[in-house]
Formats: structure tokens, C-alpha cells, sequence
């Protein structure tokens, strides 16, 4: 098929192990970290990153519920499983 | 954070509370004056540091009457929490006999999946459910040792030489990491051969 490059599954397979080494590695990385620093300290970061996420996603469902109320109850009901 | 493995108890006194702990506790409190219950899967590596978010929080409760079940259901109502699945609590009692039901306060993140101890794994996350005193508030959670091996249980089955990324193993290795000179080894290798999960757990010792 022109223009569609060959897909290369040893380097796909490679790519993947090193990601998942690196995301291993990050848990390593921060379990030290909470084991060397106050938990005042560490969980105000763990704390900025979560609620970060659930902010831009309350800002989304927020913005939907205001401007299309019938495709919020669609998606609400789609999250939910319901 | 200490964890006293002989009282069962975790001490997070100086957590900073982040918008899942303060949901969790929000409905904890309404919950906990009607019956029992134990946190279990994702939120328990969340609430012990894990730096991930989750969009539900799974619970578990035992069997309890229609009654008591209407009167715990209207009282989360006038907190204002919905059910996704329905607004009549008698419905909702029947559905629960069956599965999983919802709950969620104006949007649906993050929200409640709330379920019946049906089985022996959540009697025993129920009956061995350690204390996680977060600024002064109490929340159960499954035992470590129980989380870890059913988390290696709910990884998807392909090779483990091809994992890019998978939550449940990262939540397990969390945790592992974190309280392996604490955990109860005898136990945990007890619930790693029940899930039949010894070659993963290979993987996550590494």
C-alpha cells in the first residue's frame, strides 16, 4: 500500500519495553522520594497533580452541562455506564 | 506516613487531602452511620501516594435490608448525591443484588461504585480492612498484602516482555515498593498463588 510505512514489530516491541522501564523507574523514583522527604511536602505535590487533573475535567463537564445541556446527560450517562 | 502492621492502622495525619480524598471522605461520612465498608482496588495506591488520578472509587459494603438500604439511599440523596442508575432507591436496592451501582454529586467525576461483598476475596479485603487515619479522618482500605495480588490479577494477560503501561501492575508495584519491609510475606505469597498471578509477581520484585 503506497504511503503507509511498514510497520517495524521488533521496534515496536523495543519502544514498548522502554516505556514500560520508564514508567517502572518513575515508581521506584518517587516511592524514594516519599521515603526521604515529610509527607507535608510530597503529598502537597501529589495533591497539585490530582487536582489538576480533576479540575480541567470539572471545567469540561461544567462548560458542556452550560452550553449543551442534552449532549451533558448523553456523555454523563456514557461515563457512568448507565 | 506509618503504617503499623500489628494494629492493622496507617497514619497519613499530614496528608495534603486532594480532590479524591476529600470526595472519598465526603461519602464516607454519610455512609459509615448506616453500615460497614472497605476501599478497595485504585484508590487505596492513590490515597498511599500513587501519583495517578482515578475517575471512580470502588466500595465495598456488606448485605444490608431494603430498609436500612432506603434509609442510607435518601440520606445520600439529601446530600446531594445521585445514583446513575436510577432515583428509586428500591430499584437501586434491586440492581445492587446484580452489580455495581454509581453515585455522583453534579458531575460524574469523580464518583462512587458501590458494591456488595459477594464473594471470598471481598470478605476477606471486608473482614481484614486496615485504618487509614487521613487529617484526622478514618477510611478502611483493602489489606496491602490483598491489594498487591489481586492488582497483579487484574493485569491484562498478554506478554509480560510487551507491557508498554499498565495501571494495576504500577499500583501493585507501588505499594510493594513502599511497604515491603512491613507486609506479611507468608500472606502475600498466600493471595499471590490464589490469583495464580507467580510469575508477575516475579516481574514486580524485580
Amino acid at each position: 500500500m503506497g504511503g503507509i510505512a511498514k510497520m517495524n514489530f521488533e521496534e515496536l516491541k523495543k519502544e514498548k519495553q522502554r516505556n514500560f522501564a520508564e514508567r517502572i523507574w518513575f515508581i521506584k523514583y518517587w516511592v524514594n522520594y516519599i521515603k526521604t522527604h515529610p509527607a507535608a511536602e510530597w503529598s502537597k505535590e501529589q495533591a497539585a497533580f490530582i487536582d489538576s487533573q480533576f479540575k480541567s475535567a470539572e471545567n469540561f463537564w461544567r462548560n458542556l452541562e452550560k452550553n449543551d445541556k442534552v449532549k451533558f446527560e448523553k456523555l454523563k450517562r456514557l461515563r457512568l455506564g448507565v | 506516613m506509618e503504617y503499623d502492621a500489628e494494629k492493622r492502622e496507617i497514619n497519613f495525619e499530614e496528608k495534603v487531602l486532594d480532590t479524591l480524598d476529600k470526595f472519598t471522605i465526603d461519602f464516607v461520612n454519610i455512609l459509615e452511620k448506616h453500615t460497614g465498608y472497605v476501599v478497595v482496588s485504585g484508590y487505596v495506591s492513590i490515597a498511599l501516594g500513587r501519583t495517578r488520578a482515578s475517575e471512580d472509587i470502588d466500595l465495598l459494603i456488606p448485605k444490608m435490608s431494603l430498609s436500612e438500604f432506603v434509609i442510607l439511599f435518601e440520606d445520600l440523596v439529601k446530600s446531594g448525591y445521585e445514583c446513575a442508575n436510577t432515583s428509586k432507591p428500591k430499584d437501586a436496592y434491586e440492581m445492587l443484588g446484580a452489580h455495581a451501582i454509581r453515585f455522583y454529586k453534579g458531575i460524574p467525576l469523580p464518583n462512587i461504585e458501590f458494591k456488595l461483598i459477594s464473594n471470598d476475596i471481598h470478605k476477606t479485603a471486608f473482614e481484614n480492612r486496615i485504618k487509614l487515619i487521613l487529617k484526622g479522618k478514618s477510611l478502611f482500605i483493602s489489606p496491602l498484602e490483598l491489594q498487591i495480588a489481586y492488582k497483579l490479577s487484574l493485569m491484562s494477560n498478554g506478554s509480560l516482555e510487551e507491557i508498554s503501561s499498565d495501571k494495576d501492575f504500577e499500583d501493585a508495584k507501588h505499594l510493594y515498593d513502599l511497604f515491603k519491609d512491613k507486609l506479611d510475606m507468608e500472606k502475600l505469597l498466600y493471595f499471590v498463588r490464589q490469583f495464580k498471578v507467580e510469575r508477575k509477581w516475579g516481574v514486580l520484585q524485580k
